[in-house]
C-alpha cells in the first residue's frame, strides 16, 4: 500500500490536484482524501459539466495508476460491465479440436480458460496488477436498479464469481468513483456504502481560475468576463443551465477566434458554446446587451 | 478494509467523540435528514483520519459521511453550527454535552434560510439553538424528541413538507405511477439478451458465423414503450392548498422517471427544468410571474403549444393538468388550446380538486369548454384520490393508442368548426368509450 501511504494529510491531496490542474476546493480534497484512506467508494453528484468525471481522471493520474471507466446506460447488464466469454473464439477452437483425441472434459477446460475470457471494465479494474486501479462508474443513475444491486455486491466484496473459473478476488482493491447527474435517485443501500460529495456550480473566483487553468493562454480579464456572464446565465430561468465545461468550451472558442474581450458581436456569434436549447437561445439573445453589460462592468 | 487507526491529532477522548457523533446523527434524523444506521461509524472513522483542529475539515468529513442529498446541506450546516459550536470564536470542537452550558450567543442561520450561509451569522438573531439543545438533551435522557415540540418551540418550521407518513405514501403512489408509465409494453419486439421470446430469425443469422451451427439462443422481448408525462399545475391562489400536495407528488414522480416535464401556470406559464428536485414548492410558485393574479389557462396552454408542441407532444405523451378551472380569460381560447393538446397527445387527464366537493358541477365557462377535450376528469385532493388516479392512468397507459382514440376525419379539422358542432364532437368522444364519466369518477 505504498501509494496510500504517500497520502497522509488532506494537503497531499490538494497538492496533487493542483499539480494535475484540477481546481478543487478543500471539500473535494477532503472527499478524495477520505476515499483513499478509508477505501470507500466516492459518490459524486452534481449538475452536468461541473467536473465530476474529471475528479476520477485526476485521481488516476495523480496516483500513477490506470483508470477503468464504465459508462452506464439504461439496460447495462453484468456481461457488458463485468465479463463475457468469447463465444466465437470458443467455437473456432472446438472446430479445430474436432479430430483431436482430447476428451470432452479437456476440451471444456481449454475453452473456459483465461484466453477465452473477455474482461469488461469492472473485472479489469479488479485484476489490475500492481497499484490499485481507479474505477470510474460514470452516470450510475442511468443504469437500472438491477445493475445497482449488482454493483452493490461487487463493491462490498471486491470479488466476482465466474462459474467456470472460480472466484476472482481483487489483488488490490480499486479506488472507486461513482458519478450521478441525479436524473434518478439512487438506492439507499448504494448511497450508504459510499462517501457522498455534492458539487455545485463554483463561486466566481474559482470558475475564473478553472477557465485560466484549462484554457492555456487566456487573458484573465476575458476569463473573468466569461465567468461573470455564465454566472448571470445560471440565474436565468433556463432549461439547460451551462456548466463549467461550457465556460471552458467558450473560452477555447474565443481564444481560437483571437478575441481578448467579450464584445456583443462575438458573444452573439459564439453563444452556442454555452446555450444548448432553442428556447434558451431566444431568451438569452433578447437580453444579451444587458447580460454583457453586467459581465463587463462588474 | 485495512485502514489502520491513527491517533487523533487533537486529544478528544475517543469515547466522547463517538458519543457526540452518535448524538449528532440522532439530531440530524430528528430534523428529518435521513442518516443511515451505519453512517455514524463511518463518520468516526473519517474523523480519525483528519486533523480535528481544522473546523472546516471536521465539518466536511461529517457532511461527506452523513449527508446524502444536496437539499439537506442547509439544514446540516445549521445543525452543525448549533451542535458543534459556530466556530466564530474557537477552533476546537465542542462535544455535544457542553452545548447546554454554553452561552446562548451563537446564533445559527434559520434552517430554511437557504444554503449560502456556511457559518453562523449572528445577525439572524432568532435563536434556534435552544431547540437543538432541547432535542439533544431529550435524547440524552432517552426521551423521544417530539417533532411537535420542536415546531412549537421554534414556530418557524411550518414550511416543512408533509409528515413522514404522508410523504412515504406519496412516494409509494409515485413509484407505482412511475413504474406503470415506464413499462408500457409495445407491440414491437426487439432483441434483448434477457428476453423471454426466442428469436429464430436472429439465431439463424447468427449461426452463419459458425458455419450454420446454432450455438446460441437469441432472445427477443416486447419493446418497452415509454410514456412521457407532462404535468401542468395551476399555482394560482385558489389552488394553494391542493397544488402543494400535487407538486410533492409530481416531484416524487419526477425523481423516478426521465421523461417527465412539469409546467406551472397562473397567468403565465413556466417550465420547471431540472431544478425541481432541489427547489421547494414555495420558490417554484414564486417563479411564476404575478402568481396571485387571475388565472389564464387558455393563454398559458397556447403559449406552451407554441413553444413545445413538436418537441414534447406526441403519441406517447400523457398530459396531466391540475387546475380548478376557474379562469379569467376567454373560454374559446381554452377550447382551441385543449383541442390541439388532445389531438397531439395520447391522453389528457384533468384533475380538479373541487370535484370532490358535494354538489360541484363544472359550470365555470373555462372548465366547461375544456371538458370535452378531456379523457379523464377526476378529483385529486388526498392520498386516496391519488391512488385512484394511479389506477385510471394504468388503464389508459396499458391500452394501445389505436384502440383508444380512433382518429376520424373530424379530428383533423376541428378548428374550422363552430362551437355548436364541437358539442356533438364531445358526444362522439363519449361514444369512443375513452372518457371516464366524471360522475362515476367523482363518486369513486
Amino acid at each position: 500500500m505504498t501509494v496510500r501511504d504517500g497520502i497522509n494529510r488532506i494537503e497531499d491531496v490538494e497538492d496533487f490536484l493542483a499539480r494535475y490542474h484540477y481546481v478543487g476546493d478543500r471539500e473535494i480534497a477532503t472527499a478524495l482524501f477520505l476515499a483513499i484512506r478509508l477505501r470507500r467508494p466516492l459518490l459524486v453528484e452534481g449538475y452536468a459539466g461541473v467536473g465530476k468525471t474529471e475528479i476520477a481522471k485526476t485521481l488516476a493520474e495523480a496516483l500513477g495508476t490506470k483508470l477503468f471507466r464504465l459508462q452506464c446506460y439504461e439496460g447495462l447488464d453484468a456481461s457488458a460491465a463485468l465479463y463475457e466469454w468469447n463465444y466465437a473464439k470458443q467455437i473456432l477452437r472446438i472446430r479445430m479440436e474436432e479430430s483431436s483425441t482430447q476428451t470432452a472434459l479437456e476440451k471444456e477446460a481449454t475453452i473456459f480458460s483465461e484466453p477465452y475470457l473477455l474482461a469488461r471494465p469492472l473485472l479489469q479494474a479488479l485484476r489490475h496488477p500492481g497499484r490499485s486501479a481507479v474505477l470510474l462508474i460514470d452516470e450510475v443513475d442511468r443504469a437500472d436498479e438491477e445493475f445497482e444491486a449488482f454493483l452493490l455486491e461487487m463493491l462490498s466484496e471486491y470479488q466476482v464469481t465466474i462459474p467456470e473459473l472460480g472466484v476472482i478476488a481483487a489483488e488490490r482493491i480499486p479506488y472507486v468513483v461513482l458519478t450521478s447527474n441525479r436524473v434518478r435517485e439512487l438506492g439507499d443501500a448504494l448511497k450508504r456504502r459510499c462517501l457522498y460529495l455534492w458539487i455545485g456550480y463554483p463561486p466566481l473566483e474559482k470558475e475564473v481560475r478553472i477557465i485560466q487553468t484549462r484554457v492555456a493562454g487566456i487573458e484573465q480579464s476575458l476569463a473573468r468576463q466569461i465567468a461573470l456572464f455564465v454566472e448571470a446565465l445560471r440565474e436565468l430561468d433556463l432549461d439547460k443551465r451551462p456548466g463549467v465545461a461550457e465556460s471552458i468550451d467558450w473560452g477555447l472558442s474565443l481564444l481560437e477566434l483571437h478575441q481578448d474581450h467579450l464584445s456583443l458581436e462575438t458573444a452573439r456569434a459564439t453563444l452556442g458554446c454555452v446555450i444548448k436549447s432553442k428556447r434558451d437561445m431566444e431568451r438569452v439573445q433578447a437580453g444579451l446587451p444587458d447580460l454583457l453589460a453586467r459581465a463587463q462592468n462588474a | 478494509m485495512t485502514s489502520r487507526p491513527r491517533e487523533p491529532m487533537v486529544a478528544v477522548p475517543e469515547g466522547s467523540l463517538v458519543v457526540s457523533v452518535v448524538r449528532f446523527c440522532r439530531l440530524l434524523r430528528s430534523w428529518g435528514v435521513p442518516v443511515a444506521a451505519g453512517a455514524s461509524q463511518t463518520a468516526v472513522e473519517a474523523l480519525r483520519e483528519i486533523d480535528l483542529a481544522r473546523r472546516e475539515d471536521f465539518r466536511n468529513a461529517l457532511a461527506l459521511t452523513l449527508v446524502r442529498r444536496p437539499e439537506d446541506y442547509p439544514l446540516f450546516t445549521y445543525l452543525f453550527n448549533a451542535y458543534w459550536g459556530s466556530g466564530a470564536t474557537r477552533n476546537t470542537i465542542m462535544p455535544g454535552e457542553e452545548m447546554a452550558e454554553r452561552p446562548a450567543d451563537v446564533a445559527g442561520p434559520s434552517p430554511r434560510a437557504g444554503g449560502d450561509e456556511t457559518d453562523g451569522g449572528s445577525e439572524t438573531g432568532g435563536l434556534r439553538l435552544e431547540a437543538a439543545v432541547g432535542i439533544a438533551e431529550a435524547e440524552i435522557e432517552g426521551v423521544q424528541a417530539s417533532r411537535a415540540a420542536v415546531t412549537g418551540a421554534t414556530g418557524e418550521r411550518t414550511a416543512r413538507p408533509a409528515d413522514r407518513h404522508e410523504q412515504a405514501e406519496l412516494q409509494r403512489a409515485a413509484a407505482a405511477l412511475a413504474k406503470l408509465l415506464a413499462t408500457r409494453p409495445s407491440r414491437r419486439r426487439v432483441r434483448d439478451r434477457g428476453g423471454r421470446i426466442v428469436d429464430p430469425r436472429g439465431m439463424l443469422r447468427e449461426s452463419l458465423r459458425y458455419g450454420g451451427l446454432p450455438i446460441e439462443l437469441r432472445w427477443k422481448s416486447r419493446r418497452v414503450a415509454r410514456t412521457r408525462l407532462l404535468l401542468f399545475c395551476d399555482v394560482s391562489r385558489s389552488m394553494d392548498e391542493y397544488a402543494q400536495f400535487f407538486l410533492r407528488f409530481s416531484a416524487a414522480v419526477l425523481r423516478r422517471l426521465w421523461r417527465v416535464e412539469a409546467f406551472l401556470f397562473a397567468n403565465d406559464i413556466v417550465r420547471v427544468g431540472d431544478r425541481w428536485a432541489e427547489r421547494a414548492w414555495h420558490d417554484l410558485s414564486l417563479s411564476v410571474p404575478a402568481c396571485g393574479g387571475g388565472t389564464q389557462i387558455g393563454k398559458c396552454l397556447q403559449r406552451f403549444l407554441d413553444a413545445y408542441d413538436v418537441s414534447l407532444l406526441g403519441s406517447g405523451t400523457i398530459v396531466l393538468i391540475l387546475s380548478d378551472g376557474l379562469d379569467t380569460g376567454d373560454p374559446t381560447l381554452i377550447a382551441t388550446a385543449m383541442e390541439r393538446l388532445r389531438r397531439r397527445a395520447h391522453a389528457v387527464i384533468w384533475l380538479n380538486p373541487l370535484l370532490h366537493l358535494e354538489g360541484y358541477e363544472p359550470r365555470a365557462a373555462g372548465m366547461a369548454a375544456a371538458l370535452k377535450y378531456v379523457d379523464v376528469f377526476a378529483p385529486v385532493h388526498d392520498m386516496r384520490s391519488m391512488w385512484e388516479l394511479v389506477a385510471v392512468i394504468r388503464a389508459l397507459a396499458t391500452r394501445p393508442r389505436s384502440g383508444f382514440r380512433p382518429r376520424g376525419l373530424g379530428d383533423r379539422e376541428p378548428r374550422a368548426r363552430d362551437p355548436e358542432t364541437s358539442v356533438t364532437d364531445a358526444g362522439s368522444g363519449a361514444d369512443r368509450g375513452l372518457r371516464v364519466p366524471h360522475g362515476k369518477e367523482g363518486a369513486a
